[in-house]
């Protein structure tokens, strides 16, 4: 027996008749066919991308632009770590709510009657503004952190936590308040209500004591809790979703 | 005409291209069926039920070895097939079931010149292979039967790797010794 063998000698006879019955079942099966056309994930995200407003690219873009402009500042006053890393954390708090906030005008009043007749549900439109959220949080995150850390791997950890949980925090709190809150889920009133939920990042601010290395493993235990929080936060949005809960029915 | 372009057409809407698609590859899932459940009948109705099961899915299917992916679906049917055989009918014997078929047949198809040794040798080898573990059997022919290799059956199977590479060289093993015990002539 050798290797490969893409068609083996040891073979039978087919029944000829019962192959065409076969393929004869095929055909019909074949001929009845109507095909759906199911983009991938990446066709979807740049369908809902060509959809946003002209506004939300003029955010996009003044968040963008303020991160560099206060990265550039930064750098030239040449500003201590912990001051440098309370006005990241409070520039990436806000910024984060103020990109979360385009999630919330997907919970607005009779968005489960537009649903339907949309393409895709709400459970994707909500992922996928998220996912849109998350990566331009990321590229302030990133931007900020070359900034910020000391080029070691373990100084680049160290600032990640520092930013991160802040982050974390005020984002799984507007979450929160966004589904337990959806009367206040609307224009201004959902930009405020993100702002409001980046209050606990001023608490290191204020406490910059709170930046020295012995605290460094209650800022890990606070990222791991922040980490399980926003998943368990977003496990319950969506499953509110899923069951068409209070959050998407009219 | 490539699976691929083949697989392009189906997708925007040709489906007459579906009967292509079974032409090409109906022998190859139908003896792979019959080696895999020992039913040389019941492998017709599987190798039909494979096509029916990739026309239902064809929207979805992103292409990559097409011929692969209508064996995985065989193989589904055929463990299905299995376990449903095994509460219902107990143990299946290939042999019996074979034997009558392929002396009323009389001679193989493809090769007449070989005819008795071929159909000898195909008995035994159908009987061999259903003495093997079904994990083994489906490794043993994948592998030296459709020359796919250890990773892709991994993929095909779900198995990890390393435990493709241990069912097809216990397979290999038993059915050497199962084929020396016999009067199988390498062909």
């Amino acid at each position: 027996m050798t290797r490969p063998q893409k068609s083996f000698p040891y073979k039978f006879p087919l029944d000829e008749a019962k192959k065409a019955e076969s393929l004869s079942a095929i055909r019909i099966e074949a001929a009845r066919k109507r095909i759906r056309h199911y983009p991938a994930f990446g066709e979807q995200l740049w369908n809902q991308i060509r959809f946003h407003s002209w506004k939300h690219w003029i955010l996009q873009g003044v968040l963008l632009l303020a991160a560099i402009l206060l990265v550039l500042t930064l750098r030239r006053q040449h500003t201590d770590d912990t001051e440098t890393l309370a006005a990241c954390s409070v520039f990436l708090v806000v910024a984060g709510n103020i990109l979360l906030s385009h999630v919330a005008n997907l919970f607005s009043w009779h968005m489960a009657e537009l649903e339907q007749t949309l393409y895709l549900n709400l459970k994707q439109m909500v992922c996928i503004r998220m996912l849109e959220a998350g990566i331009a949080g990321l590229i302030i995150l990133v931007l900020f952190l070359i900034t910020t850390g000391d080029r070691s791997p373990a100084g680049i950890g160290t600032s990640l936590i520092y930013m991160l949980v802040p982050f974390l925090w005020s984002d799984t709190l507007y979450l929160h308040m966004l589904i337990s809150l959806r009367n206040a889920s609307s224009g201004f009133r959902s930009f405020a209500l993100g702002l409001l939920c980046g209050a606990p990042v001023l608490f290191p601010v204020l406490w910059e004591t709170l930046y020295r290395p012995e605290y460094l493993i209650l800022w890990q235990i606070l990222a791991v809790a922040g980490l399980l929080t926003l998943a368990g936060e977003l496990r319950r949005l969506l499953g509110k979703i899923e069951t068409g809960d209070a959050i998407c029915m009219n | 005409m490539e699976d691929r372009e083949l697989i392009r057409r189906i997708q925007n809407g040709q489906t007459e291209y579906l009967n292509e698609i079974a032409g090409r590859y109906y022998d190859d899932i139908y003896y792979f069926c019959c080696y895999q459940t020992g039913s040389r009948e019941d492998a017709y109705d599987l190798a039909q039920d494979t096509f029916l099961r990739f026309i239902k899915y064809v929207d979805h299917y992103q292409y990559r070895n097409l011929k692969g992916y209508l064996l995985t679906i065989a193989m589904n049917l055929c463990r299905d097939y299995l376990r449903n055989a095994s509460q219902t009918l107990g143990r299946i014997d290939p042999l019996e079931s074979i034997e009558h078929e392929i002396s009323s047949d009389g001679a193989d198809a493809s090769d007449p010149s070989g005819s008795t040794v071929l159909s000898e040798n195909t008995l035994l080898l159908f009987d061999a292979l259903s003495k093997l573990p079904e994990s083994q059997r489906e490794a043993v022919l994948l592998h030296h039967f459709y020359g796919y290799k250890n990773r892709e059956i991994a993929q095909m199977t779900g198995a990890s790797c390393d435990a493709v590479k241990s069912r097809i060289r216990d397979g290999i093993k038993k059915l050497k010794k199962l084929l020396w015990q016999s009067d199988f002539t390498a062909y």
